[in-house]
């Protein structure tokens, strides 16, 4: 029940610190530009039945990338600004604030999913209704859970990681395709396949997709597991090397490897 | 005692004082590997991600289209960095000690970025020469090597535009995080990058052609369309028009940091 | 009373990995801190002080030896520890300066497992105790360096904690502030709390503490009760200038309110017995165009010095 309150907590704690500084949300202005190209491809091009895809995709990104901005600083800043050692030394584990204040970031990164919409409708005058709304929005909440979890390993990483620039600039474009943001990775070279199959975001783009087009992949409760399983299994890493990090802390004295 | 050097050798000479200083700078974070494997290669991924969107949503003809436009916006995309290197030079707090010296702050200014410029089109040559064969799209020969001989012009009219904006970002500092995405992504969107301009609505045509990319990018694709050269050589002109414009306007808004600062005292460091 | 904070050969080695240097920050500390004592640990910087607090408060591992808190070990039982132990450890950081007090409070509340509506409370209570009452919805970084100190308490203290530690709690700060301060933390010892603080500041020291402890270089140098300190605390008892003049000094040195008279770097320091003749010492030197002639107070080294002369080393 405390673990429920202090989660709870981390989210009041984020959702405050972004309304003061809301520089988190800058992907919000951007999104509308990564829709206006994406759209604009499809209309262009000769298959109009791929809005869906191109409306869908800046949203992903979105989430994705709100949710990486915040990942790459979240531990460092405390650490900067004096808060890690008073985390350590209080009754919650650090994951969980971590987890928590990565949550609240991953569901505004939804709000980019409205944005393109907007800009598909408003700009371009699609008509995309959507399908299967029930399935939608469920699948809209699994991932934002499935990324809050990704981020939550990805902070931890970037924390141990040597090679921090790398290790950033790898984590978009690369995933985008992995993922299936847009083009579906069932057309990807085979080979790819099992390693996009890794990535939520490939599940996730599928059932989004088929949520709006009305094409929904068969089961498709599969999919919203999977999309869920990975999330898991990617905060359950997270937690564990947040942890490590931790303990690493007390004996070292220091948070980083550097 | 008057000063032998005539301005203009003076600020050729600060420039590439500043160049030296940049490039100085890039060695720091980078080794040619992390450079190479890190830097150029999510750049290129980022190339193939359209690519694929573009044969996806239409055929081979287009992702064509899409990659040759997107390998030259590399060039744009990392001039825009300027606008950082810049605001870093002023957060730096060098600019109170610059004003006062004999010679102006300008080319210093200017000169911030030129690594950033140099990586852009280095990145958009090695990308030229991978890409279209690795995709299955080669681009005609020796129509390649002639359009990749002015990649260099348009990443240097972006430049000029990724300064102008840096000018307002070092002025106003909540520009400076929107400013780099806000550089180069409506250039992406709109200049003939992924879809040619004339998708967009004929009142916003004849703007985009006042922003850098535009010209020079039809000039390339006129090059592999084997057009004829004064199609070439009109496009190109007007990019370089556009790009001293963008120069000149760069200039302006780098110096009024300075008589705007000495006005009402935010000449101090960057805050 | 019976030991609360028990302290027994304890070392902490930092070992830098890039240099394969080793620091040695504790060299085999023993202490213990009784019931609703109030213990000041003084050392100078880098003597191992925030060590450990630190080692103490379950944030940082010893290398060997032993510290207990109300039993429970640091290092096998932190959880125990941390549900007794409050940290103050103070400054400028520590804090999410964008956001309230209350905001602030309310998250550590969270983390502490208090439940919403305790939480509430408490954080209201704690706030107006600490006097932020009325900014208590402002946002920290308005917040000056006194107020900050007194947030810092107000979260130490928001799980009710039986013992505090404090890390160095009034630098930086005016010293108003710094009285105010000193007030809350006498407040602490009437709820019976326990209070561990460190400090270079000997008139704090003296002020708010029981019981004092020197370290100096990882080792404990003395432990006292504040009363026989006070006794080498007298700030009225130096005075300082700077002369050449051989015979003169030879007479500063005869006069018979003047206890000795010692070379010091840039001039020497004269020791008087009595308070009151410190203004005769002056006047005496002025009036001999001595004008450099001014009160001093003793620093930690004089207290060493003076301390170690007349007493054995113990720990």
């Amino acid at each position: 029940m405390s673990a429920l309150n202090a989660l709870a907590a981390a989210f009041r704690l984020q959702v405050a610190l972004t309304r003061r500084s809301p520089g988190h949300l800058m992907i919000l202005l951007t999104t509308p530009l990564f829709s206006v190209i994406f759209l604009s491809l499809v209309t262009h091009g000769q298959r109009p039945g791929l809005l869906v895809n191109a409306v869908l995709a800046p949203g992903l990104i979105g989430v994705w990338l709100m949710s990486l901005d915040l990942a790459a600083s979240i531990i460092e800043e405390d650490r900067l600004g004096g808060r890690t050692e008073l985390l350590v030394a209080s009754l919650t584990p650090m994951s969980l604030v971590v987890f928590g204040r990565i949550s609240v970031i991953a569901l505004a990164g939804a709000l980019t999913f409205v944005e393109s919409w907007l800009v598909a409708v408003v700009g371009f005058g699609a008509d995309i209704p959507i399908d299967r709304p029930l399935v939608f929005v469920l699948a809209v909440l699994a991932t934002c859970f499935a990324m809050a979890g990704t981020a939550t390993l990805l902070a931890a990483i970037f924390i141990v990681s040597r090679a921090r620039h790398v290790f950033q600039n790898a984590l978009t474009y690369p995933f985008y395709i992995l993922g299936g943001v847009l083009v579906p990775v069932a057309l990807l070279p085979g080979w790819l396949e099992p390693l996009s199959r890794v990535v939520f975001l490939s599940w996730s783009a599928d059932l989004l997709r088929g949520s709006m087009s009305g094409d929904l992949p068969d089961p498709w409760p599969a999919w919203i597991a999977a999309t869920v399983g990975l999330g898991a299994a990617a905060l359950a890493g997270g937690v564990l090397l947040i942890n490590r990090m931790v303990d690493r802390s007390r004996e070292t004295a220091s948070v980083t490897n550097a | 005692m008057t000063s032998s050097v005539a301005p203009m050798s003076g600020w050729l000479r600060l420039g590439y004082q500043s160049l030296l200083f940049s490039i100085r700078e890039m060695r720091a974070v980078h080794t040619w590997r992390t450079w190479l494997f890190g830097w150029v290669a999510r750049l290129l991924t980022q190339v193939t991600f359209f690519a694929m969107i573009g044969r996806f949503v239409a055929d081979e003809g287009t992702m064509r289209f899409v990659l040759v436009g997107n390998l030259v916006a590399l060039s744009c995309l990392e001039s825009m960095i300027v606008v950082l290197t810049m605001a870093n030079e002023r957060r730096l707090g060098t600019l109170p000690l610059l004003a006062i010296a004999p010679t102006s702050h300008v080319p210093v200014y200017l000169g911030r970025g030129l690594h950033w410029l140099a990586s852009g089109i280095a990145s958009s040559l090695i990308g030229w020469s991978l890409l279209p064969p690795l995709l299955g799209v080669p681009l005609p020969w020796p129509e390649a090597l002639v359009a990749a001989a002015l990649i260099p012009v348009v990443g240097i009219c972006c430049y000029c535009y990724g300064c102008f904006l840096a000018g307002l970002a070092v002025r106003y500092r909540s520009l400076q995080v929107i400013a780099v995405n806000i550089g180069y992504l409506p250039i992406m969107a709109f200049c003939g990058v992924n879809v040619p301009i004339s998708f967009w609505p004929s009142w916003l045509q004849p703007l985009l052609h006042l922003f850098p990319l535009t010209n020079g990018l039809q000039a390339i694709r006129a090059v592999l369309a084997g057009g004829t050269w004064s199609d070439v050589v009109r496009h190109l002109v007007f990019e370089v028009l556009v790009g001293v414009g963008w120069l000149a306007l760069a200039t302006v808004s780098i110096k009024r940091v300075v008589t705007r600062g000495r006005a009402d005292g935010t000449l101090e460091f960057g805050t | 009373m019976p030991a609360v904070v028990e302290v027994r050969d304890l070392v902490r080695v930092y070992r830098s990995k890039r240099k394969a240097e080793e620091k040695v920050a504790l060299r085999g500390v023993t202490l213990t801190v009784d019931d609703g004592e109030i213990l000041g640990l003084l050392g100078p910087n880098g003597a191992g002080k925030t060590t450990l607090v630190k080692i103490l408060s379950t944030v940082l591992l010893p290398t060997s030896g032993t510290a207990k808190i109300l039993d429970k070990d640091v290092a096998a039982a932190p959880r125990a520890v941390r549900e007794n132990v409050g940290v103050v450890f103070g400054g400028e950081r520590g804090l999410y300066p964008r956001i309230s007090a209350r905001q602030n409070l309310d998250f550590w509340a969270a983390l502490y497992r208090l439940d919403r509506r305790t939480a509430r409370r408490r954080c209201a209570e704690l706030l107006d105790r600490v006097g932020l009452g009325d900014r208590a919805d402002d946002a920290v970084e308005t917040f000056s360096r006194g107020m900050k100190q007194r947030l810092h308490l107000a979260r130490g203290l928001i799980h009710g904690p039986r013992i505090l530690f404090f890390d160095e709690p009034t630098t930086g700060m005016d010293p108003v502030a710094a009285r105010e301060f000193r007030t809350l933390v006498h407040e602490l010892r009437k709820e019976g709390r326990t209070v561990f603080l460190t400090t270079h500041d000997m008139a704090e020291a003296e002020a708010l503490c029981d019981r004092v402890t020197l370290i100096d270089h990882g080792s404990l140098v003395l432990d006292e009760p504040t009363e026989h300190i006070g006794r080498y605390l007298d700030t009225r008892e130096c005075v300082d200038f700077s002369c050449d003049d051989r015979a003169l000094l030879d007479e500063v040195a005869a006069l018979p309110f003047v206890e000795v008279v010692e070379a010091r770097a840039g001039g020497h320091r004269a020791l008087v017995r009595d308070p009151a003749a410190v203004a005769q010492l002056l006047v005496w030197l002025i009036g001999r165009g001595v004008l450099s002639a001014r009160r001093s107070e003793p620093s930690l080294e004089d207290i060493y010095l003076r301390l170690v002369g007349t007493r054995a080393m113990s720990v």
